[in-house]
């Protein structure tokens, strides 16, 4: 057909040009490579002559002993499976794949923020990427643990850069990202602010500026409210 | 929603984040009736013989299509548990890949129209359609509409044939398809005749012939058989005037008429005649006068109603006009950079021919063009190194746009040619279909009758013939409705002797089964079961019943 230099054609051509950039080749000749289980990483040495690196495998533990670990039965994590393998077929879920899922069920509102945090506070080798074996073992916590552990899962929430400890802008910011779920429609200027003042009032009882562990458990396990609260969360599975 | 279902229950597990922070009370969690199905269902789906199983999470993705929602539960097949589905199997499997992995692809080698009624039936959108497919869909449907448009466009003016009312449309139809009269095909060819005649004239009344008498100098044919060139030329303007207004009365839509630009072109073949006519032998207005009859060459533009050709060139042009912007763009900076270039390069010649900017722009482009007439010549050797590198890139910025326009008319001409390849093709081909039709429904008329005589032979207590194969109930039931029909109607369907001849039917009329045949005289477009009256003699029975 006719070389048509229209607007179209222009626009796929500047497209093209900008689709050209070196990644993303999933072919690869490997020369020799590691097979690890147990959530390592496929890795395989890099020819000469390959530009980038070529996206990580992940392989998860035997389904036994992720049942053993985690308290879930099999049926059950076979299903988690097939939905986590679904959206990640390399096996291991990235940030961006946890907002969109996010976005799915928060569709309103910008879930990207709450996302990050969550993410990052199951992610435990803050590594950008979570395998199936922690999902599991993250999951069952969150599911199955006590209330102890699941109230300290929700500390390490809000704390953000995991120093063990809560500061004014921390909260600020998770807070913030969780309003932002509800959409932009709301005021979404002042109350934050005045929701962390109200809660470090309340939490913050030595006044030094910021929540520990030991006052965050201390009050979530004493205030009638928030008791009945985590009932709620129960029977989730 | 059910694709992200099994996610859920970690985003309600990880809400117990909210819980040190929330203003009031949590609600408590809904209580399912029954136990959670842990494990999803497997559904068999049986798409003409071949069989595809998949969850039906799978399928509940989607819940506004065919498979994803209730509507799916018609197709169900209790004795086989399965969903059965009477389609093809080869893109079913593409549409079970769109529920599986959420992008829907469309296979290069499956015709379009099929794809696009299983996407129908099935309830998807083709807006769905991959990124990686869906250039290649639309490109493909936007040359089946143009396809298909030409064939309607083609079929209606067939159809139209017969439904000209008043003479208003006959002539418009005779102007615009010259091939559909012997009057309008005469018409084409006197007016081709005489816009070539006063081309000609135009062109021959330049020639010199003869001496000018007592001065010097040639004298043109036009001065001296004044007379004759005059005559000819009020000729054909008459002519042209004549179909013009012709034209003018017989279009549909005027206004649209005066603004097409083949109307343009007539109004400004003949116009300077008029013209002419008013204005007396004045030496003030002679100069106007003689640009006036410049236009007269416009004529010439009247031959693309009679040539495609030249249509198709123009269509081309028309089209490739952002091509031919760019490079009338291009050579106007380039013409523009070298000519200043030469000019300050040359100014201090003496004599120099590049007197200005403007007079260094003549040189450049005859050297781009590489004509190089050679009138204008630098001769420092900054202007000549300055004249090398122009006449290089002259060639470089004129040859680029050209096949661009090269490629466009060759593709707008061959489409053209397969047009009309498949309109003459067209017409055998209907006929064709219009027989095999025409048999079948006169087989079927047929068996209808006999299954007649042999109920009547049985209800009179004839021998009845064994041989015959015992009917199926629905050609039975078809035969019983038809037979209403007959007494509804007080008429009769007839059988037909001889195949059906070819003659264009108008549209929307009933199946051939109710031709005319007796009346071998045709009555093209009039379809009419004959009344059982005139034929009554042919019949085992008379109407009466």
């Amino acid at each position: 057909m006719g070389v048509n230099l229209s607007k179209a054609n222009e626009c796929r051509t500047t497209q093209f040009l900008q689709h050209m950039q070196p990644c993303n080749k999933t072919y690869r000749k490997c020369k020799n490579f590691n097979v690890q289980h147990d959530n390592s990483t496929i890795q395989e040495v890099e020819d000469e002559d390959d530009e980038c690196a070529p996206p990580p495998r992940h392989r998860p533990d035997r389904l036994d002993a992720i049942s053993r670990a985690t308290k879930f039965s099999r049926e059950e994590i076979r299903c988690v499976y097939r939905a986590f393998k679904q959206e990640c077929p390399s096996g291991a879920i990235t940030e961006a794949t946890f907002k969109n899922i996010y976005q799915k069920f928060f569709p309103l509102g910008d879930s990207s923020q709450y996302a990050h945090y969550v993410f990052s506070a199951l992610d435990k080798e803050q590594n950008g990427t979570i395998t199936f074996g922690n999902f599991m073992l993250g999951l069952s916590m969150v599911v199955k643990g006590s209330v102890q552990e699941r109230l300290r899962w929700a500390f390490t929430l809000y704390d953000v850069n995991h120093d063990g400890c809560i500061t004014r802008q921390e909260m600020l910011d998770v807070i913030s990202a969780i309003y932002n779920l509800m959409g932009t429609s709301h005021d979404s200027q002042q109350s934050p602010q005045l929701h962390v003042e109200k809660i470090f009032k309340k939490l913050d009882l030595n006044h030094d500026g910021v929540i520990t562990v030991d006052e965050f458990i201390n009050y979530c396990t004493t205030d009638e409210n928030i008791r009945k609260s985590l009932t709620v969360f129960d029977e989730v599975w | 929603m059910a694709s992200v279902a099994a996610w859920l229950p970690f985003a309600r597990a990880a809400a117990i984040g909210w819980v040190p922070i929330a203003t009031h009370p949590l609600p408590p969690a809904p209580i399912p009736k029954d136990r959670r199905k842990a494990d999803d269902e497997k559904l068999l789906i049986n798409v003409s013989g071949r069989r595809f199983e998949t969850w039906r999470n799978t399928l509940e993705k989607y819940p506004d299509t065919l498979l994803g929602s209730n509507e799916r539960e018609f197709f169900y097949d209790e004795e086989c548990k399965e969903y059965f589905f009477d389609r093809d199997p080869d893109i079913f499997r593409h549409i079970l890949n769109y529920y599986r992995t959420g992008k829907l692809h469309y296979p290069k080698h499956e015709c379009l129209t099929s794809y696009d009624e299983e996407l129908a039936f099935f309830g998807i959108l083709p807006d769905v359609i991959g990124d990686c497919c869906y250039e290649d869909y639309r490109d493909r449907k936007r040359e089946n509409a143009e396809r298909l448009m030409d064939d309607k466009l083609s079929e209606n003016g067939d159809q139209n044939l017969q439904q000209l009312t008043n003479i208003r449309q006959k002539m418009w139809r005779a102007f615009e398809n010259p091939h559909t009269s012997t009057a309008a095909l005469v018409f084409y060819y006197v007016t081709g005749f005489f816009i070539a005649v006063s081309v000609m004239a135009n062109v021959v009344e330049t020639v010199p012939c003869g001496l000018r008498p007592g001065r010097a100098g040639t004298l043109p044919c036009g001065e001296r058989y004044k007379i004759v060139f005059f005559c000819l030329d009020t000729a054909c303007v008459m002519i042209f005037t004549a179909e013009y207004l012709l034209r003018l009365f017989a279009a549909p839509d005027r206004c649209k008429f005066v603004r097409s630009v083949m109307s343009i072109i007539d109004v400004v073949a003949i116009l300077p005649y008029y013209i002419g006519l008013g204005i007396t032998d004045n030496d003030d207005v002679s100069g106007a006068f003689v640009t006036l009859r410049v236009f007269r060459v416009f004529r010439i533009f009247k031959f693309s109603r009679h040539s495609q050709g030249l249509r198709i060139l123009g269509y081309t042009l028309k089209s490739c006009a952002s091509e031919l912007g760019f490079l009338v763009f291009s050579l106007a900076m380039a013409i523009i950079i070298f000519a200043t270039v030469m000019f300050y390069a040359e100014k201090n010649v003496e004599g120099t021919n590049f007197t200005s900017i403007p007079a260094a722009f003549w040189y450049t482009i005859v050297t781009m063009t590489t004509l190089g007439y050679g009138d204008m010549v630098p001769e420092t050797i900054a202007g000549k190194i300055v004249g090398g590198v122009c006449s290089l890139s002259g060639v470089l910025v004129i040859a680029l746009p050209v096949p661009v326009i090269v490629s466009n008319f060759s593709r707008i001409y061959h489409q053209n040619q397969r047009a009309d390849k498949r309109k003459a093709q067209r017409k055998a081909r209907l006929a064709r279909i219009r027989i095999a039709k025409a048999s079948s429904g006169a087989a079927f008329v047929s068996k209808k009758k006999a299954a007649e005589a042999r109920i009547a032979a049985q209800e009179s207590g004839l021998e009845i013939d064994d041989n015959y194969h015992q009917e199926d109930i629905f050609e039975l039931q078809h035969h019983h409705l038809l037979r209403c029909l007959e007494k509804t109607t007080d008429r009769e369907f007839v059988e037909m002797e001889v195949p059906y001849n070819g003659q264009p039917k108008r549209p929307g009329s009933p199946s051939p089964l109710a031709s005319p045949t007796h009346s071998a005289a045709s009555h093209p477009g009039l379809l009419h079961a004959c009344c059982g009256r005139c034929c009554g003699q042919r019949y085992q029975r008379s109407e009466a019943i």
